[in-house]
């Protein structure tokens, strides 16, 4: 039994929404292979859903799934991973999964679950209430149109604050593609909130009053999750502060961990000082401010406090009260949001990319966060801002508008740069409205479709970020040169990993880094300084192997990948290096079987390989390394026409990329000319039905 | 055991031990305060302990003389010198070199600059934003800051310092010793634009 | 249970002490659970391993607070309380109690009094009060399973006597009292031994140990308890309450 294992809440739920069947399966029995989270949904959707299903399809299937750490202490966990055949993957719907953090995952488990499993089509609006071990379908027609707030509240109301409520918006309602679902007020997971609409699902709501048990001993547990806290950071683990401190070896302007002596929260009742001690644990949740880093160090008079996920004591969200927003937009003067949420409004005017210390923007950013986070509207990793900005300075608005449409938009407002212009253009994208909304609720690759764009002077284009199938970069070569092109080859959304990029941006110097990258792969010719990259060697294959394995662990396993892994660290004593092993000594504590590094990076490998069977079935394409992991063409050119593998440009050369897909492919035993990976691959992973299925298909690489 | 059984040696071994003592607390209580112990700090200190050891009459021992004690008892003590060659104490247990050799300059902002400039060039590499000098441990005064800058443009020891500004308009140093133009310009789009547009 | 035995030593406790002026003519006890803290009779009796008077409890040495301005609301106090001390992740058992405040505040969604992420974002962080005399949850056990600690006089729930039957529960003004639903206990913060885990685990530094004071005269109650006191206990009341 599951429950004997610990960590494990020990049942998935399954929710028929067509019928109204609510059945249980047993987690370990069915998924311990896949761990949870994406594992869970991966699987699901291999053994249940249809190649070539569409998103919004009764066919489709949403899974909601967390792991074995969701609910615990451990650091940096509280990840609920939703995955499902994804809206806005273009030319084709294909696998890919929405995260969100907040208070949804650790809610989850304690009401007794794993996963949800939404199937089906309700015939009218519902709203699903999961709560200890209990599962009923209840009518949500009276919260049908409202907004995530509202309707977060009136379900709050109705079944009590020891809740998490998990809804879509306006935006998910219309089955818009560009929708998020979201939790705990400011903790969305994007695209996926236009497949919950469609299948009339208002909204989750998970409570619980259980536990989640740990299967080790508990003094062991306590003294392995203090070791972690040593080994923190700020936010995106970066582990030198951004300004010379005593206690510091190292610092980095650029760095994350920007709680200053000296500052101060400043909108804080009383303000709270955040005193000298900068690496004290009692202090962690005071390094990370990510409202000042991105809309700059005026900010920290509005800040109120840090936020984030359950048991996360790094607060990347930040709560900014900004009093002037209330009197000028009439809008909540409190608001909260993390990275590209935060920017979410600042980043639609051309003058305000980027900008920081300057009211507007702040200003665009509150209304941003108020609207499109209670809307339900996603940006696509900041794509549709950047989509939007070019197709009206280029003039393709105006020509692919109708003319009244077109005069009904106050253009002078955006060209200024005025924050209200918010208030048209965001209710436009979630309800659908004209041409403009529809298109921008797209999703990029179907957006420049319905325009009759080449996809090419998207990929052609480095300042649109674009990468391929209608998403954008998400750390690639501008980060980590080969490393970060392979990874943004394997997905079909953004690539949403980060176990490569917390490292290389973790403000250690580059001989640091060596050292660390050496121990762990075998030369310190396995990471360049950023911008100083030198040929693609084996080593680098290694550790983006590594980074995308780690990447799905730690979304079955319910960690922020935003966070983790954990390989550097702030401590001098351990010559900057962290800990490898963490994710498997957690995992061995909390089910209660001792499994090795390698034992957890072999489930991992297993689910990432999963992510790529039912990416070549759906495709119905062997022919991976063509048709799929394909590198736009930006990534070999550079604006001073610097040559590949000079200082300065992050150009990189075709062959060596090549190079890079043969090494990789190797590293993952896949067939290197077509990237699918080999039957033998599969059933080393223990997918030999896998295998069976895509043989039938003449889907499986040549060994 | 009573001070008036101890022979004179030994009373003054145990005075000694305090002075040592004393110092090495000196130390550790300026490091606390993020400043470094200068040498009339140490002597500060001396004077108080000698005073308090109710020797107040005659001359405490030379500072010199017993700073090799304090270093035996402190392994961790650190000598780091001033732009004008002054001579400064801190704990390594207290304070890291980096910063000492940051505070160490306090008097002199331009060479603070130029070391932080090639210090971040040499060993990351990156470029660093200019602005950083005016917040502590710096704190330079607007005004400081272009002194300094005229100061390191007009000397030729500091040529391989330079600046570039990024696409949103920020300013940016790097050392052309370490780094060169092209890469000096990608670093400081890297910092203030890459990773504010890919979060 | 000998409760007349109990009423015998708190007199003869008093009669040590010299305070039995304290005890009025209509034999309301005057002093405060201050002044019984200095009772070196009592603390004599508890030395000698007598079962101290069980409604008279010696004051507690420590209190945890909390700076709601500063609670990032990560919940890591409630965590640590249950997995470091239970080996279970469970923040409905904890004895501390933040996650029913975080969203709306102490009164609820439906109260939206303006408080929590969705409000003012201030989230309070309830602990328990340590109550000096009368100790609600204490008071009201029948089975007299609520005792003094030791080491930190904190107020514990003696496994062994509790019967699982939740009327501490009730009594509580504050509702603090937890519930061990596997083992069909009550439990209740025990000040971790004199080292809370909350305390150390806390990683805004929003939570204090502090020396005991009484704060449960001035801090807000959460529910109109009901305190049912059995008769026999009752009865040593009256010993000084008569």
């Amino acid at each position: 039994m599951a429950s004997k294992l610990g960590g494990w809440a020990g049942e998935v739920l399954r929710v028929d929404l067509s019928t109204g069947r609510i059945t249980r399966e047993n987690t370990f029995e069915r998924y311990g292979d896949v761990l949870g989270g994406t594992g869970i949904g991966y699987k699901v959707l291999w053994d249940e859903v249809p190649a070539g299903t569409d998103a919004f399809d009764p066919a489709n299937k949403l899974i909601f799934g967390v792991g074995v750490l969701a609910g615990t202490g451990v650091p940096c966990n509280g990840r609920t991973a939703i995955t499902t055949i994804f809206p806005t993957v273009w030319p084709k719907h294909l696998v890919g999964s929405g995260h969100m953090g907040g208070q949804f995952a650790a809610r989850l488990k304690y009401a007794g679950f794993d996963a949800i499993i939404v199937e089906g089509q309700a015939d009218h609006p519902v709203w699903l209430h999961v709560k200890d071990g209990t599962a009923v379908l209840r009518d949500a027609r009276s919260l049908w149109g409202q907004g995530i707030r509202q309707a977060t509240l009136g379900i709050t109301q109705e079944i009590g604050e020891d809740s998490a409520v998990a809804a879509i918006g306006q935006a998910g309602e219309n089955r818009v593609p560009m929708a998020v679902v979201m939790n705990s007020l400011s903790h969305s997971a994007g695209g996926v909130g236009g497949v919950m609409g469609a299948k009339n699902l208002k909204a989750i709501a998970v409570q619980g009053r259980g536990a989640v048990r740990i299967a080790g001993d508990k003094g062991e547990w306590e003294k392995l999750v203090k070791l972690h806290l040593t080994l923190l950071g700020a936010n995106n683990q970066h582990v030198v502060p951004s300004f010379p401190t005593p206690q510091s070896e190292y610092y980095n302007p650029s760095s994350r961990w920007i709680g200053a002596p000296g500052k101060r929260w400043g909108a804080a009742p009383q303000g709270v000082a955040l005193g000298s001690d900068i690496h004290s644990l009692n202090k962690i949740a005071y390094r990370t401010n990510n409202a000042v880093y991105f809309l700059g160090d005026s900010v920290w008079k509005y800040t109120v406090r840090g936020n984030g996920c359950s048991g996360c004591p790094i607060r990347c969200h930040t709560i900014l009260k900004v009093p002037s927003v209330a009197a000028k937009y009439g809008i909540n003067e409190v608001g909260q949001n993390t990275c590209a949420g935060l920017m979410f409004g600042r980043q639609f005017f051309k003058e305000l990319v980027g900008v920081k210390n300057n009211d507007a923007a702040i200003e665009a950013a509150m209304i941003g966060m108020h609207l499109a986070d209670d809307l339900g509207v996603w940006c696509n990793y900041m794509q549709v801002q950047r989509d939007f900005i070019k197709l009206y300075y280029n003039g393709t608005i105006k020509a692919k508008l109708g003319a009244d449409e077109y005069k009904s938009i106050a253009w002078d407002k955006y060209e200024k740069g005025d924050p209200s212009f918010l208030f048209d253009l965001l209710p436009r994208i979630a309800h659908k409205r004209g041409e403009l909304g529809t298109a921008l609720g797209l999703g990029t690759g179907a957006h420049l479709q319905r325009w009759g764009i080449p996809e090419t002077d998207w990929t052609d284009d480095h300042s649109t970020y674009y990468w391929k199938m209608g998403h954008p970069k998400h750390h690639a070569n501008e980060d980590d040169g080969q490393c970060g092109v392979i990874i943004n080859t394997q997905y079909n959304r953004d690539a949403q990993c980060h176990s490569h990029c917390n490292f290389v941006r973790s403000g250690l110097p580059i001989e640091v880094q060596k050292k660390i990258v050496a121990g762990l792969w075998g030369s310190p010719d396995g990471v360049d300084a950023i911008g100083d990259y030198r040929p693609m060697n084996v080593y680098k294959a290694r550790r983006a192997k590594w980074s995308v394995i780690r990447k799905e662990l730690h979304d079955s396993m319910s960690i922020c990948n935003w966070m983790g892994p954990w390989i550097a660290s702030p401590l001098k004593e351990r010559g900057y290096g962290g800990d490898d092993t963490i994710e498997s000594k957690y995992y061995s504590l909390a089910v209660g079987r001792q499994t090795s590094r390698e034992e957890l990076d072999r489930i991992g490998e297993r689910i990432f390989t999963l992510h790529r069977a039912l990416t070549i079935r759906d495709m119905n394409e062997v022919d991976m390394r063509g048709k799929h992991d394909t590198v736009p063409g930006w990534v070999y050119k550079d604006k001073k026409d610097l040559p590949a593998f000079s200082k300065g440009t992050i150009r990189m050369d075709r062959d060596d990329i090549a190079k890079g897909m043969d090494l990789f492919y190797a590293e993952m035993k896949w067939d290197q000319k077509t990237g699918a990976p080999t039957a033998k691959a599969y059933e080393d992973l223990g997918l030999k039905q896998v295998a069976q299925e895509l043989r039938k298909k003449n889907l499986v690489g040549k060994a | 055991m009573p001070a008036a059984v101890l022979s004179m040696a030994a009373v003054d071994r145990l005075r000694r031990e305090a002075l040592v003592a004393a110092l090495a607390e000196a130390v550790r209580e300026r490091n606390g305060e993020g400043e470094l112990a200068s040498v009339a700090d140490l002597q500060q200190a001396l004077q108080a302990a000698w005073r308090q050891a109710g020797e107040g009459d005659g001359e405490p021992p030379a500072l010199a003389g017993l700073l090799p004690a304090v270093a035996e008892a402190q392994p961790d003590l650190q000598i780091i010198e001033g732009p004008q060659g002054e001579v400064y104490y801190y704990l390594a247990s207290q304070m890291s070199r980096t910063y000492a050799e940051i505070v160490a300059r306090r008097g002199a902002p331009h060479l603070q600059i130029a070391a932080e400039v090639r210090r971040n060039s040499r060993d990351y590499p990156r470029s660093i934003p200019l602005d950083i000098f005016e917040y502590p441990p710096f704190s330079m005064t607007a005004e400081q800051v272009q002194q300094a800058l005229r100061f390191l443009a007009e000397n030729p020891e500091f040529a391989d310092i330079t600046y570039t500004t990024s696409s949103v308009g920020t300013v940016y140093l790097f050392s052309t010793d370490y780094i060169d133009r092209n890469y000096g310009e990608f670093l400081a789009e890297h910092a203030d634009v890459i990773r504010a547009t890919s979060p | 249970m000998e409760r007349e035995g109990d009423s015998r030593r708190i007199s003869e406790t008093l009669r040590q002490a010299g305070l039995e002026s304290a005890v009025s003519r209509r034999g309301f006890l005057q002093i405060t659970t201050g002044t019984l803290a200095g009772l070196a009779a009592m603390r004599a009796l508890a030395a000698a391993g007598e079962p101290a008077p069980l409604i008279i409890m010696a004051e507690a040495t420590g209190m945890i607070i909390a700076d709601p301005a500063r609670c990032v609301g990560c919940q890591r106090c409630e965590l640590a309380c249950t997995e470091f001390n239970d080996g279970r992740s469970q923040p409905s058992m904890a004895r501390i109690k933040v996650s029913r405040n975080l969203n709306y505040g102490p009164g609820g969604a439906l109260a939206m009094s303006g408080q929590g992420l969705w409000g003012n974002s201030l989230v309070i962080q309830d602990t328990c009060k340590q109550c000096a005399h009368p100790v609600p949850c204490a008071t009201t056990c029948p089975q007299d399973a609520i005792v003094v600690d030791r080491k930190t006089k904190a107020r514990v729930v003696d496994a062994g006597k509790c019967v699982g039957c939740r009327l501490c529960q009730k009594a509580c003004p504050w509702d603090m009292m937890s519930f061990d639903e596997e083992a069909e206990k009550a439990t209740k913060c025990f000040l971790c031994n004199g080292s809370p885990k909350c305390v150390e685990s806390c990683p805004a530094d929003a939570l204090h140990f502090v020396p005991w004071r009484n704060v449960a005269a001035t801090a807000p109650r959460r529910t109109a308890p009901f305190a049912v006191i059995p008769a026999a206990k009752a009865a040593t009341c009256i010993t000084c309450h008569q």
